[in-house]
């Protein structure tokens, strides 16, 4: 956390941008590292299921969606909280 | 001999054309100009500077049209209403007089109703008794649908579901609804301890699993469900809405602001909107498909 105030202010002063404009920024970039990496694995293991088994493609895509959707949600908190941090 | 008579024809045949060239060609043309652009807008101090992209409280806040009983009722209100009329009107012309060899109106409502909603998510997600849970799913499917198609159809182009109280008061009805089914179907203690003490883990676990299982599934899940929805919707609407405030700003601008800014920024809407239409189907689907799992998870418990 202190690094992170650390970063904060030291790009706040490098730049123009507020510090509050830095935070919701950071908010959201950090929001989104693990989803990215979480649907990545996720599309990524689909598209190796269906070529394994093209048949079970219909079973694999609804699958797919859901846990795409569970894990989209966690960077669209992220995005949420880009609105709300003060 | 034969050698000649095998490479005749292919001589005489006017060569292929290449359909990547032409795209190649504009996207080259835009980068140069673009490139232009910046270059002189750095060489003569030219900024295009009078576009400031829009904030939430611009696109998002609407001043009350009329109030009933001291309602305010506002733009997005007014669409959500048509739409859900539309709906009604839809449905009541198509199956108000079902025939055997569907026709007409019947024939699209069958298609989306029977091919998409039943097969696709109650049957394969809840079983042989999700066909029960069609007219639910499918009210929906189609309600989120055409309210986040909104975002994309002329003159209205809001996204309804991007104010919070739609997707909310949907996830709200959603959870009375799965809960219901679960204490109806499995009676109220069995149904929380299906869900707060899964079978197959050992006994100390229980003490971290329960509160986590009973947090998860009580409480995030109507939460996730709804800024899901409406999350994406704001997201999607706010890149159109840059987008093409950009390129109306940049058209009435300067002549450099033309040249450099209107292309990238009006090809960039161009783009985006295909996606937006995708998100729009995709976000309905997937709500539709994770309330078919939370009333399966409530009908079928673990064993």
């Amino acid at each position: 956390m202190a690094f992170l105030a650390a970063l904060v202010t030291f790009l706040a002063q490098a730049t123009s941008i507020s510090t509050k404009g830095i935070g919701q920024g950071l908010v959201y970039g950090l929001a989104a590292i693990g989803p990215g990496i979480g649907i990545g694995i996720i599309f990524g293991k689909a598209i190796e299921a269906v070529a394994r088994q093209p048949e079970a493609r219909g079973q694999v895509q609804q699958l797919m969606f859901i846990g795409f959707a569970l894990a989209e949600a966690l960077a669209l908190f992220g995005f949420v909280l880009f609105f709300i941090v003060k | 001999m034969t050698t000649a008579t095998a490479t005749a024809p292919s001589a005489t045949q006017t060569p292929p054309k290449k359909k990547g060239g032409r795209l190649l060609k504009v996207v080259a043309f835009l980068a140069v100009t673009t490139g232009i652009a910046y270059a002189a807008a750095a060489v003569f101090n030219v900024h295009s500077t009078t576009f400031v992209a829009p904030t939430v409280n611009e696109l998002f806040q609407f001043r009350p049209i009329f109030t009933v009983g001291g309602l305010e009722v506002t733009f997005p209100t007014l669409v959500m209403f048509g739409v859900t009329l539309l709906l009604i009107v839809f449905f009541l012309r198509a199956f108000s007089r079902p025939k055997l060899v569907p026709t007409g109106l019947q024939n699209v409502a069958e298609a989306g109703i029977l091919d998409f909603i039943r097969d696709q998510i109650a049957i394969s997600v809840i079983g042989p008794e999700g066909a029960s849970w069609m007219p639910f799913l499918t009210a929906i499917f189609f309600w989120v649908f055409l309210n986040n198609f909104m975002s994309l159809f002329p003159i209205i182009q809001f996204p309804v579901t991007s104010r919070m109280a739609y997707p909310a008061t949907l996830a709200i009805t959603v959870w009375l609804v799965y809960n219901g089914v679960g204490i109806k179907e499995q009676g109220f203690f069995k149904y929380f301890k299906g869900i707060m003490f899964p079978p197959g883990v050992p006994k100390f676990i229980y003490i971290l699993l329960s509160p986590i299982e009973f947090f998860s599934t009580v409480i995030v899940r109507p939460i996730t469900l709804s800024v899901r929805l409406f999350a994406n919707m704001v997201a999607g609407h706010l890149i159109l809405g840059v987008l093409f405030i950009g390129t109306s700003v940049f058209i009435a601008g300067g002549p450099l602001g033309k040249v450099g800014w209107v292309a990238p920024f009006g090809l960039a809407a161009g783009f985006i909107m295909p996606l937006e239409l995708f998100v729009i189907f995709m976000q309905a689907f997937i709500f539709t498909i994770l309330t078919a799992v939370y009333i399966s998870g409530a009908l079928h418990p673990e064993h």
